[in-house]
């Protein structure tokens, strides 16, 4: 009897002690077949081409031959960008029948999101840009710059030129700006660049670290890690800079703060009680609360844009990336493979791109399948994508 | 799970008086979370940690152990010496670089870096020196002493370097 309890009481006790974390679920996710008759004009192979790799990159739709298609699209280049149709191939209104502005390219990606929202009532990420640090250089003399790409790879532009450690970029909610932190000065700043009119402003220069700044959802705001009190802790401060407003105060450091979708929430890493993990609080300051994630080593959490989920790396197990339910309080990993870090939401709320191992790699958190984005840049990190 | 050195409990003990109001669980082993006894104010920059002269102080380099920012009493000989070499050059400035091993993530091993090198200045402004005259920077994993994967490079990785600023 006496064996028995003891039996009964480590039971528990072991279990708890699994840190392993919560299974992959993989879900096959129903796909909608759509042909592609081919758009006609010098640049309409290039622009099918681009039309049917981001379809099938959507992961709602497969790329079929027209007499399986449910749905046909067509679509013809003009001087001013590209005019698409969908129509059911059975019959009836066409879904999509719009004219989309840009080069072929990125009209083309218009067309795609369009086609994908029409389908799906979710739009398309095809549209959206990167922004990503790329390192050179040796051990003592690494630099790292900051670029620019469509989502897919295409063109890979490089933003600056500091030639020291740039970190953390993260485009502004319209995606006009971009903000970032370097060692260019010889300490670690925190600067915001304008794309349109390419100048950089330096908005946060606090003594010691200035880093990991997140633009808030209205754009008129920063959350970001300062250690001017001697620690790093997280702050929020006006987008232009100015005076900043503590959130936190332990003894260990807190970094990597993203908001919550309506701008009320942050959630951060803090090692407050050892390894990493992921903790919310209100913008304003507040009481944090910690997410179990079941895993250990939790970092680099991102708020989806429909503010049900939150990804985050994890560094236990070879790096993979998680993503925790808030509704369900329950999280999963949603990565195969090792070397991923960094996630960054799609506009879909269920695309993430990552970091993997130096590469730049899109993953669908449903099917827990990868495809890596080209580019000719090596070790790529820290990637963040417009919405 | 991270300690601070017993030093620097013992003298945050006396500066704060009553530490341990509102204990939560182990996090709260040496005071609440709450108070102010582990902020040091950094002071103005000085001097390009880059260009700094990380050589003549290079056997004061301070080591940790994986994921930790507490100084291990094995290290604190040389932190000693460093707060004397502080004392007879009154008038030098140096910066704390801390580093960490390729594991982990960005944004979080700039933090952990730079926290190293801040517990390396408040165990030193502890012993006495003059806090305004030691910064700090976090490199994370960016500029290691040794590469690779290895547990020794690992090892050699995870240190704050201190520089004379010139």
């Amino acid at each position: 009897m006496r064996l028995l309890t003891t039996f009964l009481l480590l039971l528990p006790l072991h279990l708890h002690s699994q840190t392993t974390a919560p299974v992959i679920v993989i879900e096959q996710t129903r796909k909608i077949d759509v042909a592609i008759q081919p758009i006609g004009g010098s640049e309409g192979p290039a622009a099918t081409k681009v039309l049917e790799d981001d379809l099938n990159r959507s992961g709602v739709c497969r790329v079929v031959p027209a007499d399986s298609a449910a749905f046909v699209l067509s679509g013809s280049i003009t001087p001013s960008g590209l005019s698409g149709r969908a129509v059911p191939k059975a019959g009836g209104a066409a879904i999509v029948d719009k004219t989309f502005a840009g080069d072929s390219r990125r009209a083309t990606h218009l067309f795609a999101d369009a086609v994908v929202e029409a389908l799906t009532g979710t739009p398309g990420f095809a549209s959206s840009r990167l922004t990503f640090a790329s390192a050179s250089g040796g051990k003592k003399t690494k630099v790292k710059e900051i670029y620019v790409s469509d989502i897919d790879g295409a063109n890979a532009r490089q933003l600056t030129q500091d030639k020291s450690l740039g970190y953390g970029p993260r485009f502004s909610p319209d995606a006009s700006k971009i903000v970032y932190s370097s060692d260019k000065s010889g300490y670690r700043d925190t600067y915001v660049i304008d794309l349109g009119s390419k100048k950089r402003s330096c908005v946060a220069q606090f003594p010691g670290q200035n880093t990991g700044a997140a633009f808030s959802p209205d754009g008129s705001t920063l959350a970001l890690t300062l250690s001017k009190d001697g620690n790093p802790e997280l702050f929020t401060m006006a987008a232009t800079g100015g005076s900043p407003t503590r959130l936190t105060r332990t003894r260990g450091v807190e970094a990597s703060p993203s908001w919550s979708p309506d701008g009320t929430q942050i959630v951060y890493v803090s090692d407050e009680r050892g390894s990493p993990s992921l903790y919310i609080l209100p913008a304003t300051g507040g009481e944090p609360e910690r997410l179990n994630t079941e895993s250990s080593y939790t970092t680099e959490p991102d708020w989806s844009p429909d503010g049900k989920l939150i990804a985050y790396s994890i560094s236990s197990g070879g790096g993979q990336i998680g993503v925790y339910d808030l509704s369900a309080k329950k999280s999963r990993i949603v990565s195969r493979g090792s070397g991923l870090e960094s996630p960054s939401w799609t506009r879909n709320s269920r695309h993430l791109v990552a970091s993997q191992n130096g590469h730049l790699v899109l993953l669908d958190t449903l099917t827990g399948e990868t495809t890596k984005i080209p580019n000719n840049l090596s070790n790529n990190t820290e990637p963040n994508t417009s919405r | 799970m991270k300690y601070i050195p017993l030093f620097l409990v013992a003298l945050l003990a006396i500066l704060s008086g009553c530490a341990d109001k509102d204990k939560k669980g182990d996090a709260a082993a040496f005071g609440d979370s709450t108070d102010d006894i582990y902020d040091q104010p950094l002071p103005e920059r000085s001097g390009n940690p880059d260009n700094a002269d990380y050589e003549t102080l290079k056997s004061e380099t301070v080591y940790f152990a994986y994921d930790s920012f507490t100084i291990e009493a094995k290290e604190r000989p040389k932190l000693d010496k460093l707060a004397n070499y502080l004392s007879n050059n009154a008038n030098t400035k140096i910066v704390i670089a801390g580093h960490t091993d390729v594991r982990g993530t960005p944004q979080y091993n700039l933090a952990l870096s730079e926290k190293r090198a801040t517990a390396v200045r408040q165990y030193l402004i502890g012993l006495g020196a003059n806090g305004s005259n030691i910064s700090t920077i976090g490199y994370g994993e960016d500029r290691p002493a040794s590469e690779g994967d290895s547990e020794s490079a690992h090892t050699d990785n995870r240190r704050a370097s201190p520089g004379i600023l010139r």
